[in-house]
């Protein structure tokens, strides 16, 4: 049986996770240690996607930009880690982390489900949708609110390899149709 | 006499061999810019990586292909070869730049 994960609103569920940070009625902004903790989440996933597609797919294309996520969201998380532990800023957890965490088990179980072609447009569907959520909610909330001029600063620079990685699934995603 | 042929050795350079120029390309936010360059045979070109992962710089006829340039490092290529090369990161294809080699008629080979 054929699943398309593009059926699930991940993308939505990602964009309500990074909005939903406090109950209802209460106006507070993400802290620095927060950002710091929900992009330390936000890369471990997608890292963790890639692993599994390059332990599953069999498409050199899709394995190479699976290779490449697992790089390049490692050398982010290295340069996020080393920002934190030079401002002596830790990571905390918090609500948006928290539910990204909790969505990506639930994609991370259909994905492992499939195999072949469906495991292909599957991971790279997801893919798409999850660099568009990362990117809309980096330039939306993560950087307008971070304090630290060097959090915001590293959020500014990583910013173009989020969408270089979109624009890169959505090549892949064409080409998979 | 001596002084004669020492002379014809030194007035070419006197009358200008046209200098080549050194011209960079940033890499920066997974873009190359400018992303369409226009060099002169002969020109050195400086990519320079100000991101934070490593890129290439390859040309899809093959014409040049640069080691992974790391994050604050510089990969130079001296053009030898007249045309329109259109090149690319390896790992990031996306990411595409047009380099265009002019010839001068007083470099030709």
């Amino acid at each position: 049986m054929r699943v398309s994960l593009r059926s699930l609103p991940f993308a939505a569920a990602v964009g309500f996770a990074f909005l939903s940070l406090q109950p209802a009625g209460a106006q507070t902004v993400p802290s620095d240690p927060q950002i710091v903790g929900i992009v330390i989440a936000a890369n471990d996933i997608d890292i963790t996607y890639g692993k599994l597609a390059l332990s599953k797919t069999k498409d050199k294309q899709v394995h190479d930009f699976a290779q490449q996520m697992v790089t390049d969201h490692s050398a982010v998380q290295k340069s996020v880690m080393d920002l934190g532990a030079k401002l002596h800023v830790t990571p905390a957890d918090n609500p948006i982390a928290a539910s990204l965490k909790k969505q990506a088990i639930e994609t991370m179980a259909k994905l492992k489900g499939l195999s072949g072609r469906a495991f292909d447009k599957a991971y790279i569907d997801n893919e798409v949708a999850y660099h568009t959520a990362v990117i809309d909610a980096v330039s939306k909330v993560l950087i307008p609110n971070a304090q630290n001029a060097e959090v915001k600063a590293a959020l500014t620079g990583a910013a173009p390899l989020f969408v270089g990685h979109l624009d890169h699934a959505k090549m892949l995603q064409s080409k998979l149709q | 006499m001596r002084w004669a042929l020492l002379a014809t050795l030194f007035l070419p350079c006197l009358w200008g061999a046209p200098a080549s120029h050194v011209r960079t390309i940033l890499i920066q936010g997974f873009k190359f810019q400018p992303d369409t360059l226009t060099v002169e045979f002969g020109d050195t070109v400086t990519w320079r990586n100000a991101d934070i992962v490593p890129h290439t710089v390859t040309d899809g006829t093959n014409a040049f292909h640069s080691p992974l340039i790391r994050p604050n490092h510089t990969w130079k290529l001296v053009v030898k070869k007249a045309g329109t090369f259109h090149y690319s990161c390896t790992p990031h294809p996306n990411m595409m730049g047009i380099l265009v080699v002019e010839k001068i008629s007083a470099r030709e080979p």
